[in-house]
């Protein structure tokens, strides 16, 4: 079982890297529940695919799991789990555990 | 010390992440970019009539993928194995592009080329003639040869970015769906190294190095442990990385950074250390100058500082001792004081990773530059030795070997040009192509100044040019370096654009100051010692007909006419 703060840390830690390339004015909010992409979002998406990659490596990083976050299919306007990092970080403990028990 | 800069990124890939770096990093210059369309390079680069060359640029970066500028090399990636002549002649078109892009950008930076780790290409024998790593080494080879002499283009290593970056440098899922090649930490770290070089072009390279001496450059402190047992050299792993880091500085003062010493020391101890210590590397004779005594370091730095005729902005402050490096810090902010590691052996990697001593090129004067220091020593001695200035300079024996600016002299003209900052009348900064285009107009005319004298050479010191219209000449770059401040090479360089004004047939020489936070050295001589007339504010006017006074007791010779 994936601890769900240790998910929401990597999710933090991708933020805090991806702030790295924005101007002040347009950083991403590291609380909970905070909007991330979507109409209360401060992205767009070029930062949401760093996000996306960024979150996908730190995932690798701490839970030597490897996951796909975004549904291709879908296109990014509809992926809604990027909504918040709380819907993020719920979205990654299920991929993960459904990883760990398949 | 600089105003915003404008740049223009040219890729084939997506480069906002760059443009980020460039714009929000905090290090100086600011930047504003502009982005090229996304790929069609070559077409951009060497269209002048393209929108995007609407605008000028002090820089332009061009940043390529060799598989999409080079076809055949997109061939060799698929294993079509075309011939390496194929892929140097369209590296060749590519080159032409950068140069005609280089006529419309003071500064270029040409990214070379390189592969993802995971690109294993033929294996052990990829580095072999017609592998695909021996290729990319050819065409990296290519283009830093192509582009070797254009003054004002530089070609920037991409591999220590990507080293840096380790596994993560070239993530497929960044390139597919947003075409960028490179990890955000790879285009941080290309920023950062541009953001370097284009302040150290516009004069913020520093020049000298402070080193404490206790635990900064030898390990223990000389005056409790003895010079016997100082950790330097031999078979222990901080007496190597005391051993290597001075190396380090015997390095860069090989490369003309000066080396100084400020230590809380008894004086006598510390050079018995350096003379009969086997093991260490620097010599007393490596250091321009120094202070060893119990006073505060702020005050010897700035009388150090005063000594070399150098600015805070020039220094480079290297301690162990946190609480000195902060007051340093505090009270003299222009100085680069680095975080020092705790651990002795990483003092090196520290060193080396300054980005605070890039140049836009190494002259023979810069190589002999402590030398000049340490005659420049000896000229103050002498003076301290004699009764009056006027002796002190006729004993010196100096010569002003003064000619119209050439090819072979650019290189250290445009150094000089752009890291001068206190004998300097406009601070004008440009780069050596757009200096010699300058000079090449009809009505502009520009010198340099070599000065020699009994003690040695001081090289290639001064630069001086105007711009004329009908009767009158109005001083464009007045330059003179530090070394050489206060012996009346100034007056040469006067004497040299009045005479040139005679035979122009003008009626006056005019100079106007461009204030600084640094240049007051230059209105103080306009004041005090040019012979000039204040006109107005800061503006400085020279009546050709009346005779402007002997630089006694200076020998001028002039080596070439302006045509």
């Amino acid at each position: 079982m994936n601890d769900k703060n240790a998910i929401r840390d990597a999710v933090t830690a991708a933020i805090i890297d991806i702030n790295q390339t924005l101007p002040s004015d347009r950083q991403i909010s590291t609380t909970p529940e905070a909007a991330l992409y979507g109409p209360q979002g401060m992205m767009d998406s070029l930062t949401l695919t760093l996000l996306i990659v960024a979150v996908e490596q730190k995932i690798e990083q701490n839970f030597s799991q490897s996951i796909t976050l975004l549904d291709y299919s879908l296109g990014l306007g509809e992926n809604h789990v990027f909504s918040s990092i709380d819907a993020l970080g719920e979205h990654i403990y299920s991929l993960l555990n459904s990883n760990t028990h398949a | 010390m600089h105003n915003q800069l404008s740049g223009l990124l040219v890729s084939d890939f997506t480069s906002d992440i760059l443009k980020a770096f460039l714009t929000n990093l905090k290090e100086t210059p600011s930047c504003t970019i502009t982005q090229g369309p996304f790929g069609n390079t070559i077409p951009v680069l060497k269209d002048p009539a393209h929108s995007l060359w609407k605008n000028s640029y002090d820089f332009t970066v061009i940043w390529t993928q060799a598989h999409s500028v080079i076809p055949s090399f997109k061939k060799a990636l698929e294993f079509q194995e075309p011939s390496e002549e194929e892929i140097l002649s369209e590296c060749d078109l590519f080159i032409d592009a950068v140069k005609d892009a280089a006529t419309r950008s003071r500064f270029v930076f040409v990214v070379d080329w390189n592969l993802p780790e995971f690109f294993h290409g033929y294996g052990p024998i990829d580095l072999h003639q017609g592998g695909l790593r021996y290729l990319l080494l050819s065409l990296n080879k290519h283009l830093a040869d192509g582009l070797k002499n254009i003054p004002n283009v530089y070609l920037l290593g991409s591999e220590k970015w990507l080293q840096a970056a380790g596994e993560k440098a070239c993530d497929p899922r960044l390139w597919y769906m947003s075409k960028i090649p490179f990890d955000p930490s790879v285009f941080k770290s290309a920023a950062i190294d541009i953001k370097a070089a284009l302040h150290c072009f516009l004069g913020g390279t520093k020049k000298l190095i402070i080193v404490d001496l206790d635990n900064t450059l030898w390990g223990g402190i000389v005056g409790d442990d003895g010079w016997q047992n100082l950790k330097i050299g031999g078979h222990d792993p901080q007496g190597e990385a005391f051993a290597d880091f001075q190396r380090t500085l015997k390095s860069f003062h090989r490369r003309g950074i000066i080396l100084a010493i400020v230590s809380k020391n008894q004086p006598e101890i510390v050079w018995q250390a350096f003379e009969q210590h086997p093991e260490m590397v620097l010599k007393r004779t490596d250091f321009a100058t120094w202070r060893i005594n119990w006073q505060d370091k702020v005050e010897n730095i700035m009388d150090l500082l005063k000594e070399l005729n150098l600015t805070e902005e020039a220094a480079v402050f290297i301690d162990d001792n946190p609480a000195e490096r902060d007051r340093v810090q505090k009270a003299m902010p222009a100085v680069l004081v680095p975080a020092w590691p705790l651990n002795s052996l990483l003092y090196t990697k520290t060193l080396l990773s300054l980005r605070c001593f890039d140049t836009a090129s190494i002259t023979t004067d810069d190589r002999k530059r402590n030398e000049m220091y340490t005659q420049e020593k000896q000229r103050t001695q002498l003076r301290q030795s004699m009764q009056n200035a006027q002796e002190w300079l006729a004993s010196l024996e100096t010569t002003v070997t003064t000619a119209p600016l050439t090819d072979a002299d650019l290189p250290r003209a445009a150094q000089l040009l752009n890291k001068t900052n206190q004998m300097n009348l406009s601070t004008r900064r440009l780069s050596e192509g757009d200096l010699m285009n300058w000079g090449k107009a009809a009505n502009h005319r520009i010198w340099i100044f070599r000065v020699h004298d009994k003690l040695g050479d001081s090289g290639l010191t001064g630069i001086a040019s105007f711009e004329y219209s009908k009767s009158s000449a109005c001083i464009t770059d007045f330059i003179l370096s530090c070394r050489v401040f206060g012996r009346h090479i100034e007056n040469v360089m006067i004497k040299t654009m009045i005479d040139e004004c005679q035979r122009l047939g003008l009626q006056e020489l005019k100079a106007v100051y461009l204030k600084t936070d640094k240049n007051q050295p230059c209105l103080e001589f306009f004041n005090e010692a040019s012979h000039f007339a204040k006109s107005e504010e800061n503006t400085f006017v020279w009546k050709i007909k009346d005779k402007y006074p002997d630089a006694w007791p200076i020998i001028i010779k002039n080596r070439g006419t302006i045509q």
